[in-house]
């Protein structure tokens, strides 16, 4: 078995940061908390690192990412009602933060309020396929489901993404 | 809003810039904490250990009665050349269930030689 150490780690990290950030992002809707997750996936993954199969790692990187976005989720629900944060820090990309993109926020705000709606089950499956670049295989390894079930999830979540965007 | 095709408006953002710094960093620190956990863990193994053993070490005082080779000559003794020790051989009164003592007769007078055993 090819050794995972330090190096790996980072060249990982490198590959994976953009596409799990925006992953995590869609879960937890919040800048600040998907950075911090991403840094927890990558220490949770360090921890484990002697158990770790590399060709086998990206999977194993957003499983551990939706679980920790889930459980911190469960935790939020637990503590308090969770408010929508204000729309405006939600969705505003800190390069371009002054520009009045109204109406580009509100079709932020429309496929944000989509994207909520979905299940998790399905929500999961439509963000790791939009944005993680691995394969069903993998996506299915991921969320520990058939692999059949990953394309009818995948297509029943973009419908559902569809409808409700017609609808709004 | 184009069409109705969700998949344009999933824009892929940047994530904020100086994550690979800041993982390092996380990574030092843990480093550092299973160090400290790693020592704790051994002092207080070495503990324990030490705590368990020392009542099965045997006591530096085995009886008065045993002098050390460098207090006296014993084969000077034998053949009467040398002093015999001033002290009494004595048995501490906790080791003589454990220890059998007896007495072996010489040909001089002055030297006195005692068998021990241990059951």
């Amino acid at each position: 078995m090819r050794s995972f150490g330090e190096p790996e780690l980072e060249a990982l990290y490198a590959r994976l940061e953009k596409p799990l950030y925006n992953v995590l992002y869609r879960r937890v809707w919040s800048r600040e908390e998907a950075r911090d997750l991403v840094q927890e996936t990558f220490v949770k993954l360090w921890r484990m690192r002697r158990r770790i199969v590399p060709d086998t790692v990206e999977p194993l990187v957003y499983k551990i990412a939706i679980n920790l976005a889930r459980s911190r989720l469960r935790r939020k629900r637990v503590l308090r009602w969770l408010p929508l944060e204000p729309l405006a820090a939600a969705f505003s990309d800190p390069r371009g933060a002054a520009e009045p993109e109204l109406a580009r926020d509100e079709e932020r705000t429309r496929l944000r309020e989509a994207v909520l709606a979905l299940p998790e089950d399905l929500r999961d499956v439509v963000l790791l396929c939009e944005f993680s670049g691995m394969s069903y295989r993998q996506v299915a390894e991921a969320l520990a489901i058939p692999e059949g079930t990953v394309g009818s999830r995948r297509n029943r979540a973009l419908k559902r993404l569809r409808k409700d965007l017609e609808r709004s | 809003m184009s069409g109705a095709d969700p998949r344009p408006l999933f824009e892929v953002l940047e994530p904020p810039p100086g994550g690979l710094t800041r993982l390092r960093a996380r990574i030092g620190r843990e480093r550092r904490r299973r160090v400290r956990r790693w020592s704790l863990a051994m002092a207080a193994a070495a503990l324990a250990l030490a705590a368990l053993t020392a009542p099965l070490l045997p006591r530096g005082d085995v009886g008065p009665w045993a002098p050390g080779a460098s207090d006296v000559d014993v084969l000077a003794l034998q053949v009467g050349l040398g002093e015999p020790p001033a002290e009494t051989v004595s048995i501490r009164p906790d080791l003589r269930r454990r220890y059998a003592v007896r007495e072996v007769p010489t040909t001089d007078e002055r030297v006195v030689f005692f068998m021990v055993g241990s059951r």
